[in-house]
C-alpha cells in the first residue's frame, strides 16, 4: 500500500509541474493585465550583453510569471482568502473600513522641518510661475484638493496608521507659504468641510473625488475668479446639468487592487449640460472625437475613472468657439479629468496639461505661446510637494 | 535561480527530470551525472551567467589541488596551503574586499576607491565545500576524485549550491558514482521539497513582510512590544527561509538519490545557546568545528587556548555571514554566552526549570537576531534598549495592535511550525501498524499535493505588481 501512495505522490507532483508549462503554451494569453493596469512583460531580444548580465533570463521569468495559467483566478483566490477567510484588515495594500477602501500607508515619522522647507521651496516656485502668468496677462489660481485617503482619514480603524500628522502639517505649512507669497489659492478641503464634509464628495473605492466633488470644485473655482476679477465667467449650476450614473460595474483604483473580488454599489457619475455646448477636441495636437466620456460598449465590461476624458493625456484642447469667453489652462494630474468635463462649459477654450505626461515644452513656454487668461493648477495633498513631473513646470 | 520561482518549478524541473531519469533508467550513470552537472551549471549561471567562471575556477582549483595533495605526496602541505589560499582569495575578493577598503579608509582617513564588485550568489557555500574536499583529501579522510566532472558535480550540484547545506565531500562521495534512485527516496524527496517550499513561500515570505514593516519603523516611534514582535517575526522569517531552503535542497537531493545531512533541528526549542548552535545551521557549525576549532586544539588544551579557539571560531562565524561589523558583533555576542555557559554559569543554568532555561535562550536568540538584522550598531543598540524598556517609548502602541491583527495567522503558523509537534505525531503513527499507518501514508500524499498547490498560489500572488495608482 505504501508503494501505491508513493507512486501516486510522484504522479501528482510530476503532473502538476508538467501541466503548467503545457497550459501556458495552450491557453490564450492576455496582453494587458487589467487589475494591475499594465501590459504583460515581454521577453527581450537575445543579445550577448543581455545574456551575460542576466537581463535576458529575468525577462523570461517576468514573461512567464505574467502568462502563468489562471494567474488572475489565483490572485483573486488569494485576495478572497486574505479578506474573507483570514479577515485581514489590509489586503493588497488596501485598508477595509466599512464601505470605504483606503490606502495602506507605511509608517513614516513626520518630519515637520522637511515639510516646512519643501513647502517654502514649492511656494517660491509657484510664486515665480504666478508672476510669469501675470506678466503674460493672465491670472493664476492654485486649487488644493485632498486625496481620497486624506479626505477620509478619520475613517481609518484606530490601530491603522493614517498619516494624519504629515497630512495636517503639509496642509498647514503649504497653504501658509502660498498665502505668504500672495498666490491665489482655493483650499477645497475647507470648502468641503463647510458644506458638511459629506462622504459623497469623494469616491469610496477610488483615490479621487466623486463627480459631485468635482462639480463643487468647478463652482468654487468660478466663484473665486468672479469674486476677485471682473471677468464674469459664466457659471453653470447643478440644475443646468443632467446627471446620470453609468450602469456598468465601477472599478475604482482601490477595488481594482482587490481584483474586483468584492462588489461595491458605487457607480460612476457623469453630467451633461442641458443646453448642449458644441466643441472640438484635440489630444496631443491631433483632432479627436468630440466627446468627454468614454464608457464601455458592453454592459458586462467594467467602467473605470478613465471614463472621464479618456484618461490621462499629455495635452487636451477643447474649443467651444465662443470668442466672447475666456481661455483657461488647467495644469495637474488625474484630478483634473472629471473637472474638465464640466469646466469647458464656462470658457471659450480649455487646455489641459498633465504634468506627468506632457514633455513637449515647459509650462512657462506653453503659457508664453498660448497666453491663457486663467491658469489653474490642481494638485492633491499627497503630491503637492512632489518635485518630479515635467521638470520645468514651476 | 531559486527553488521558489515559477521558472524553476515549471520550466527547469520539467526539462531536467526526463533528461536525467532517461539515463537513470538505461543505467548510464556517467551520462546522468553529466546531465545533472550541465543543469547545475545552468542553474547557477541563470541569474548572472558571467559568474559561472568563478564557479569553474573553484572547480579547477580544488580538483587540481586535490591531485597534488592525495597519497601523502611530499609537497602536499604546500599544495593544500596554495589551494586553500586560492579559495579564500576568491571569497575575500568578492565578499570582503570592500569591507576592508572602507575600514582602512576610515581608520587612516584615506580614500582608496572601493571595487565595483557584484557578490556572486552562493560563493560562501561552494567555497567552503571546495575547501572541505581538499582538506579531507589532505587528511586522508576521503579518496581523491580523479574524474574532474565528478568534482564539478560535487561543487556545483544545484540543490545545495545557493544556500547550503554545506555538504561535505565524504557525505556524497560514494553517491556521486554509486547512488541508487528509488521510489521511496523520490516520494520522500517530493514531500520534503514541498514542505520546504511551504516554509519558504507561505511562512517565511509572509512573516517577512511583517518583520520588514515592523523593523523599518524608526526606533523612537516603536513600543516595547513592537520591537519584540519585530524580533519574533524576523526570527521566524530567517528560520523558515533558511530551513525551508535546506528542506528543499535535501528533498531535491533525495529525488536524485543523494542523502544530505540535516541542517536544522528545531533550534527555537533550545534551552541554552550551546544547544541552539547544535540545532541551527548544523552544516556550518560542524564545518567550523572540524576545520577550524579542532585543528586549533579544540578543548584539549589550556583554558586560555580553548577560549581563544572559541573566539576565533565565533568571530569567523559572524564574518562568514556577511562583510559587516554587525555580523562580527553578532558572532562575538554568541561567543560571550557560549563561553559563559561553558566556563561560568552553565552548571547553574542546568539547575533551573526547563521553561526558564527556554525563556533565557529565546531572549538571547531574539536579541541576537536584532544585532544580525540591523546594518548599523547604533540602530541595534537603540532597538535593544527599546526591548528592555530603556528607550522612553510606550509599552504598546497602535502599530503593535495592527501587526498582531494583520499577521496573527502568520505568527500562529510559524509558531506551530517551529516546534516539533508534527514530528512527534508522525513518529507516533509510524510506530503503529495497520490502518492508521495506511491512512498516514495517504494523508502525506494529500498534504504534499495541497501544500504544493498552496505554495503556487502564494508564489503567483507575490507577483501581483500593480502600476502605482497614485500616479494615474
Amino acid at each position: 500500500m505504501k508503494r501505491v501512495f508513493q507512486i501516486l505522490n510522484i504522479i501528482l507532483f510530476i503532473s502538476l509541474i508538467f501541466a503548467v508549462p503545457i497550459f501556458s503554451k495552450v491557453l490564450d494569453k492576455e496582453h494587458f493585465l487589467f487589475y494591475e493596469n499594465r501590459n504583460v512583460n515581454y521577453i527581450e531580444d537575445f543579445t550577448k550583453e543581455g545574456f551575460l548580465d542576466g537581463s535576458f533570463f529575468e525577462s523570461v521569468e517576468d514573461y512567464f510569471t505574467d502568462i502563468f495559467p489562471f494567474r488572475e483566478d489565483i490572485l483573486k483566490f488569494r485576495t478572497y482568502m486574505d479578506r474573507s477567510v483570514l479577515k485581514k484588515p489590509v489586503v493588497n495594500d488596501i485598508v477595509f473600513s466599512g464601505d470605504f477602501l483606503l490606502a495602506k500607508v507605511n509608517y513614516t515619522k513626520c518630519d515637520e522641518k522637511q515639510i516646512e522647507n519643501n513647502s517654502k521651496i514649492m511656494a517660491a516656485r509657484l510664486s515665480s510661475l504666478n508672476k510669469f502668468v501675470n506678466s503674460q496677462g493672465g491670472k493664476f489660481y492654485y486649487v488644493f484638493v485632498n486625496e481620497q485617503y486624506s479626505y477620509f482619514r478619520d475613517k481609518y480603524p484606530k490601530y491603522i496608521f493614517n498619516n494624519d500628522e504629515v497630512l495636517n502639517k503639509t496642509n498647514y505649512y503649504f497653504l501658509k507659504e502660498l498665502k505668504s507669497k500672495n498666490i491665489e489659492f482655493i483650499d477645497m478641503g475647507e470648502v468641503f468641510y463647510k458644506l458638511g464634509k459629506k462622504d459623497s464628495f469623494y469616491s469610496k473605492i477610488d483615490h479621487h473625488y466623486s463627480y459631485e466633488g468635482a462639480f463643487i470644485t468647478y463652482k468654487t473655482i468660478i466663484d473665486k475668479i468672479n469674486s476677485e476679477t471682473d471677468f464674469n465667467v459664466p457659471k453653470l449650476n447643478e440644475y443646468d446639468f443632467n446627471f446620470e450614473y453609468v450602469k456598468n460595474n465601477y472599478i475604482g483604483s482601490r477595488n481594482r487592487k482587490l481584483m474586483g473580488v468584492y462588489d461595491f454599489t458605487e457607480k460612476l457619475e457623469m453630467g451633461y449640460p442641458k443646453t448642449h455646448i458644441s466643441f472640438e477636441r484635440w489630444d496631443n495636437g491631433k483632432r479627436s472625437e468630440s466627446k468627454l466620456f468614454y464608457t464601455p460598449p458592453y454592459m458586462d465590461e467594467n467602467v473605470t475613472y478613465l471614463a472621464y476624458m479618456g484618461g490621462d493625456i499629455g495635452e487636451t484642447v477643447i474649443k467651444t468657439n465662443r470668442e466672447n469667453l475666456l481661455n483657461v489652462l488647467i495644469v495637474g494630474d488625474s484630478f483634473t479629468n472629471p473637472l474638465e468635463t464640466i469646466i469647458y462649459t464656462s470658457f471659450n477654450e480649455m487646455r489641459s496639461i498633465d504634468l506627468r505626461k506632457y514633455d513637449k515644452m515647459t509650462i512657462r513656454e506653453y503659457i508664453r505661446d498660448y497666453k491663457p487668461d486663467i491658469v489653474l493648477m490642481i494638485r492633491d495633498d499627497i503630491s503637492c510637494l512632489d518635485f518630479d513631473g515635467n521638470g520645468y513646470v514651476y | 535561480m531559486v527553488f521558489s520561482s515559477l521558472n524553476f518549478l515549471f520550466l527547469f524541473l520539467p526539462i531536467l527530470l526526463p533528461c536525467y531519469f532517461l539515463f537513470v533508467f538505461i543505467k548510464k550513470r556517467k551520462i546522468s551525472n553529466f546531465v545533472l552537472l550541465i543543469f547545475s551549471l545552468f542553474f547557477y549561471a541563470y541569474g548572472t551567467p558571467k559568474f559561472i567562471f568563478i564557479m569553474l575556477f573553484s572547480i579547477i582549483v580544488n580538483y587540481v589541488g586535490a591531485l597534488f595533495i592525495y597519497n601523502d605526496k611530499p609537497y602536499k602541505k604546500l599544495a593544500l596551503f596554495i589551494t586553500v589560499i586560492l579559495n579564500i582569495s576568491v571569497l575575500f575578493y568578492y565578499k570582503y574586499a570592500n569591507f576592508f577598503i572602507e575600514n582602512i579608509n576610515n581608520i587612516f582617513n584615506i580614500n582608496i576607491n572601493t571595487l565595483d564588485i557584484i557578490f556572486p550568489i552562493g560563493i560562501s557555500f561552494f567555497t567552503f565545500q571546495g575547501m572541505s574536499y581538499v582538506i579531507d583529501v589532505y587528511r586522508n579522510d576521503t579518496k581523491v576524485q580523479k574524474n574532474p566532472l565528478n568534482v564539478a558535480l560535487y561543487i556545483s550540484l544545484f540543490p545545495q549550491l545557493i544556500a547550503g547545506p554545506i555538504v561535505r565531500y565524504s557525505t556524497v562521495a560514494f553517491e556521486i558514482e554509486e547512488r541508487k534512485e528509488t521510489l521511496n527516496d523520490c516520494s520522500e524527496g517530493i514531500i520534503r521539497f514541498c514542505t520546504g517550499l511551504l516554509k519558504k513561500v507561505i511562512v517565511a515570505n509572509t512573516i517577512g513582510i511583517a518583520a520588514k514593516e515592523i523593523l523599518s519603523v524608526p526606533p523612537s516611534s516603536m513600543s516595547v512590544t513592537l520591537v519584540w514582535l519585530g524580533a519574533v517575526a524576523y526570527a521566524f522569517q530567517i528560520y523558515f527561509d533558511f530551513s525551508g531552503y535546506s528542506d528543499m535542497a535535501i528533498g531535491l537531493g533525495r529525488m536524485f538519490g543523494f542523502h544530505f545531512l540535516e541542517n536544522f533541528n528545531y533550534p527555537y526549542i533550545s534551552k541554552s545557546i550551546t544547544e541552539f548552535w547544535r540545532r541551527w545551521h548544523i552544516s556550518l557549525s560542524t564545518w567550523f568545528r572540524d576545520y577550524i576549532y579542532i585543528p586549533l586544539g579544540g578543548n584539549r588544551c589550556t583554558k586560555i587556548k580553548n577560549i581563544r579557539n572559541i573566539a576565533v571560531v565565533w568571530i569567523l562565524t559572524g564574518f562568514w555571514h556577511g562583510a559587516s561589523w554587525n555580523f562580527i558583533a553578532w558572532g562575538v555576542y554568541f561567543m560571550l554566552f557560549l563561553l559563559g555557559e561553558k566556563f561560568v554559569y552553565g552548571k547553574l543554568l542546568e539547575k533551573f526549570p526547563a521553561f526558564l532555561r527556554h525563556i533565557y535562550a529565546i531572549i538571547l536568540i531574539l536579541v541576537g537576531w536584532i544585532i544580525f538584522y540591523c546594518s548599523s550598531m547604533d540602530t541595534a543598540i537603540a532597538l535593544i534598549k527599546n526591548m528592555f524598556g530603556f528607550g522612553k517609548i510606550p509599552f504598546i502602541n497602535n502599530l503593535t495592535v495592527y501587526s498582531v491583527i494583520e499577521y496573527k495567522f502568520e505568527f500562529l503558523i510559524a509558531f506551530i511550525g517551529s516546534v516539533p509537534i508534527f514530528k512527534y505525531i508522525s513518529e507516533f503513527i509510524k510506530a503503529r501498524d495497520g490502518f492508521i499507518k495506511e491512512c498516514f501514508y495517504c494523508l502525506r500524499v494529500i498534504y504534499a499535493f495541497i501544500i504544493f498547490l498552496l505554495s503556487i498560489v502564494f508564489i503567483v500572488s507575490s507577483t501581483f505588481n500593480p502600476f502605482i495608482y497614485f500616479r494615474f
